[in-house]
């Protein structure tokens, strides 16, 4: 057999590429015949769908559940289950992610502690009660950290992973996003997330992810429209954390909305008005009752819960400055924080429930002030809601109420309105 | 004409002379399918708990095969520059075909994927310009050790394009130009580094810093969500360019582990595979138009270097090797779960190709 030349080698090869073009354009003009359905815009109505359309409609839940399963193997070792007490509405149990490689954050309320049954090494070193972030001491794992997303989601709709805890461990699903946008909020210095979830629930402390497994942050406010603390205001809070049990910034007085006939009074336009200035804090002398303040230190306050937010995140010790407006003028004032929670309160005796009330005839008695560590605070009773009945009796007066819960053995049983509410509260000796 | 058939079934289980590797068992062939069996999917002895703790060794292998390319790329003779040249033609021409297709056929299709489809197709386009030596001992010598060549020179252009989407989609959240210029940096850092050390470095403690290099390499990539590919590629090209012998010590020192590193790529390939209807549909098209894709890429490239390049050289380039594997594994690491469908059609099209390559041969006389 004869070599062949170099015009028969040409010839094959020309052969032979025209061929394979030949195929791939038949092959690219057969697939093109085919279309998948569009997700959107189907009824319930349309006939059932062919094979070959059920089987690309799978194709996006096979590609999410993929990604579920591999995002829920890398982020397994990085979160921890913990049971919370009193049980939250969406469930006893709350998220923590693995921040640095011995704390952890979790979202935990001023009022909610862990479960006795928390596992061995976890303890809370800190605890942020602005924010309701509690930092963790964990047992040491270098490798099990959770990457921060430096970016935060683009806005636009995108899919999310949300871990949610459960009894059996957490559980990762995706969450569709219609809309984020990054908001300014008192209580945090860099801007929170908003991320719009229609039609399904972000939970209240569930860890969000974005789908390449990198850590959004905590969901601060559940729901639909979901507020998410990004993860490096959470990192910085584990990092910065210093052992302190609880720490609480308090000004020493108390604040009220600035309504429209307030704003004509103090002439000022936004803030918040001062009611009462404590007597022994550290504002007297400084600020008084009807003043308005309008920023501390340069964040904005516009209602009393902002303006709660904002001091109990200041550290105690430094001074916080005061934009403060005194009949129309504009002051600046500077109050050194102190710490409420280690605030000296005087101890109420056994038989005070802790309660200042006035009688309303007919209906029972209002309560007008609740003091702090009293058993009404524990409760959960509030200045205005009004006792209808005790112990068997309607439309009690303050001074029959005192006298029975002086005579109650274990605790006191109270019918309560709270506004358009009827609830009952249990008032523990 | 039995033995020549019997050479050329044979042949399929023949790896190509790519990075270094001389006839043995051909890895894709048998490797992914083991991996398949061993993985979550078969038997469970590779459990996904196992697969995630294998990211670090994958980046590691990874920044292996640049490293070779990187060396590869520079040790040319005297035609360096028209080889070079053909091959990131033959290269590109690939690269656009299979790319524009799939493109084409994504936009029609409305098939939904995880990725955007721009990146889909392009990823795919770039798996399928990857190419390995010829597999079959058939044809002249000097036109397959040109076609070895080839084969090496033409994984450049897909690990540079390639970076660019590993950058876009992954570098920790950083801009892609900035993920770019970090991929290159930590080449050169890690390449100067190794080179002070290797130059002066005497015996056994050679390993050790090679080792040592490359697990800085693929680490710091894997850390930086970058290309661990480009980066040793970078290493690769600056020892090679650099006086010294520090290239000839790593390649010697790496030859000790490449097969290792390259079994483990593919296993872990095979294991981590997700059957899914997108890779499934993607499949058959990125086959066909790779072989097309190839088969114009080795038309132009041997008129591009005439007298250098073999005539048929796209019939020995059709065996793809594991560069676009590596390339959908590092997609799949720095976009966790979205490119499942892609490395399905890229590790199985890798098979088909392989199987197309007995059928699709060379011209088995000398010129």
């Amino acid at each position: 057999m004869s070599a062949p030349g170099p015009e028969a080698r040409r010839g094959r090869e020309t052969r032979l590429l025209l061929a394979t073009i030949a195929i791939s354009v038949a092959v690219l003009v057969l697939l093109a015949r085919f279309r998948f359905p569009e997700e959107a815009g189907r009824f319930a109505s349309e006939p059932a769908p062919a094979p070959l359309e059920r089987l690309a409609a799978r194709a996006t839940y096979d590609e999410l559940a993929s990604i579920m399963a591999d995002l829920e193997r890398r982020l397994a070792p990085r979160l921890a289950v913990l049971r919370v007490q009193p049980e939250r509405a969406g469930g006893s149990y709350a998220v923590a992610a693995r921040m640095t490689p011995d704390r952890a954050v979790v979202l935990l309320a001023s009022h909610e502690t862990f479960a006795p049954a928390t596992p061995r090494g976890v303890a809370v070193l800190a605890r942020d009660n602005a924010r309701d972030i509690a930092v963790l001491s964990v047992p040491e794992a270098a490798d099990a950290v959770v990457t921060l997303s430096v970016s935060p989601l683009r806005p636009g709709p995108s899919y999310i992973a949300v871990v949610e805890a459960t009894a059996q461990g957490p559980v990762i699903r995706p969450v569709y996003v219609g809309r984020t946008d990054i908001f300014q909020d008192p209580r945090t210095t860099s801007p929170l997330l908003s991320v719009a979830a229609l039609q399904q629930i972000l939970p209240r402390g569930a860890a969000v992810f974005s789908l390449a497994g990198n850590f959004l942050g905590l969901a601060l406010e559940g729901g639909t429209t979901a507020t998410v603390i990004p993860g490096d205001i959470l990192r910085a809070a584990a990092e910065t954390a210093r052992g302190v049990e609880e720490t609480r910034g308090d000004l020493g007085f108390t604040v009220q909305p600035l309504s429209q006939g307030l704003m004509q009074a103090t002439g000022a336009q936004r803030g918040v008005v001062i009611s009462y200035v404590h007597p022994r804090g550290p504002a007297v002398d400084r600020v008084e009752a009807g003043d308005v303040v309008t920023a501390i230190d340069g964040t904005p306050v516009t209602t009393p819960a902002g303006f709660q937010q904002v001091v109990q995140s200041r550290p105690p010790g430094q001074d916080a400055a005061l934009d403060v407006v005194r009949r129309g003028k504009r002051l600046d004032v500077s109050i050194t924080v102190r710490d409420a929670t280690g605030s000296p309160l005087p101890p109420l005796p056994d038989d005070d429930p802790g309660l200042v009330m006035r009688h309303v005839p007919d209906l029972g008695a209002e309560i007008v002030t609740v003091r702090p560590g009293g058993s009404a605070a524990r409760a959960g009773l509030l200045t205005g809601d009004i006792i209808l009945r005790v112990d068997g009796r309607d439309a009690p007066s303050p001074a029959s109420l005192l006298a029975a819960y002086r005579q109650a053995e274990r605790a006191l049983l109270l019918s309560v309105q709270r506004g358009a509410e009827h609830r009952v509260f249990a008032l523990e000796k | 004409m039995i033995r020549e058939r019997l050479a050329r079934t044979t042949g399929l289980f023949h790896t190509r002379a790519a990075l270094g590797l001389q006839p043995v068992t051909a890895p894709v062939i048998l490797y992914i399918p083991l991996g398949i069996l061993l993985g979550p999917a078969g038997i469970g002895v590779i459990s996904i708990r196992v697969l995630g703790h294998l990211d670090a060794v994958i980046s590691i292998a990874l920044a292996t095969l640049g490293l070779f390319i990187g060396i590869a790329a520079t040790t040319e003779g005297g035609a360096r520059k028209r080889l070079l040249l053909a091959s990131t033609a033959e290269a590109g021409v690939t690269m656009v075909a299979v790319g524009a297709s799939i493109l084409v056929l994504l936009g029609l299709w409305g098939l939904p994927t995880a990725l955007p489809p721009v990146i889909v197709a392009l990823a795919l386009g770039i798996s399928a310009s990857t190419s390995a030596a010829p597999s079959i001992e058939i044809g002249d010598e000097r036109a397959r050790r040109i076609a070895a060549r080839v084969a090496d020179l033409d994984d450049v252009l897909p690990i540079l394009v390639g970076s660019v989407v590993i950058a876009m989609l992954g570098s920790a959240g950083m801009p892609p130009a900035l993920g770019m210029l970090a991929t290159i940096g930590i080449g050169l850092l890690v390449a100067v580094a190794g080179w002070l050390l290797l130059e002066r470095s005497h015996g056994a403690e050679r390993g050790v810093f090679v080792l040592g290099t490359i697990a800085l390499l693929g680490g710091c990539a894997a850390y930086l969500q970058t290309s661990p590919l480009l980066s040793g590629l970078v290493a690769g090209w600056f020892w090679a360019l650099t006086s010294g012998k520090t290239d000839r010590v790593v390649t010697h020192e790496l030859r000790k582990v490449q097969h290792p590193l390259i079994v483990l790529l593919l296993v872990a390939a095979g294991a981590g595979l997700t059957p899914t209807m997108a890779g499934m549909w993607l499949f058959a098209p990125y086959v066909v138009f790779r072989v097309a894709g190839k088969l114009m890429g080795g038309w132009a490239a041997s008129r591009i270097a005439p007298g250098i390049a073999p005539s048929d050289l796209g019939a020995y380039l059709i065996p793809p090797g594991v560069i676009g594997i590596a390339f959908a594994l590092n997609l799949q690491q720095v976009a966790p779960g979205t490119a499942s469908a892609l490395i399905f059609a890229v590790a199985l099209g890798a098979i088909a190709s392989e199987l197309l390559a007995v059928i699709v041969l060379p011209d088995s006389r000398p010129a």
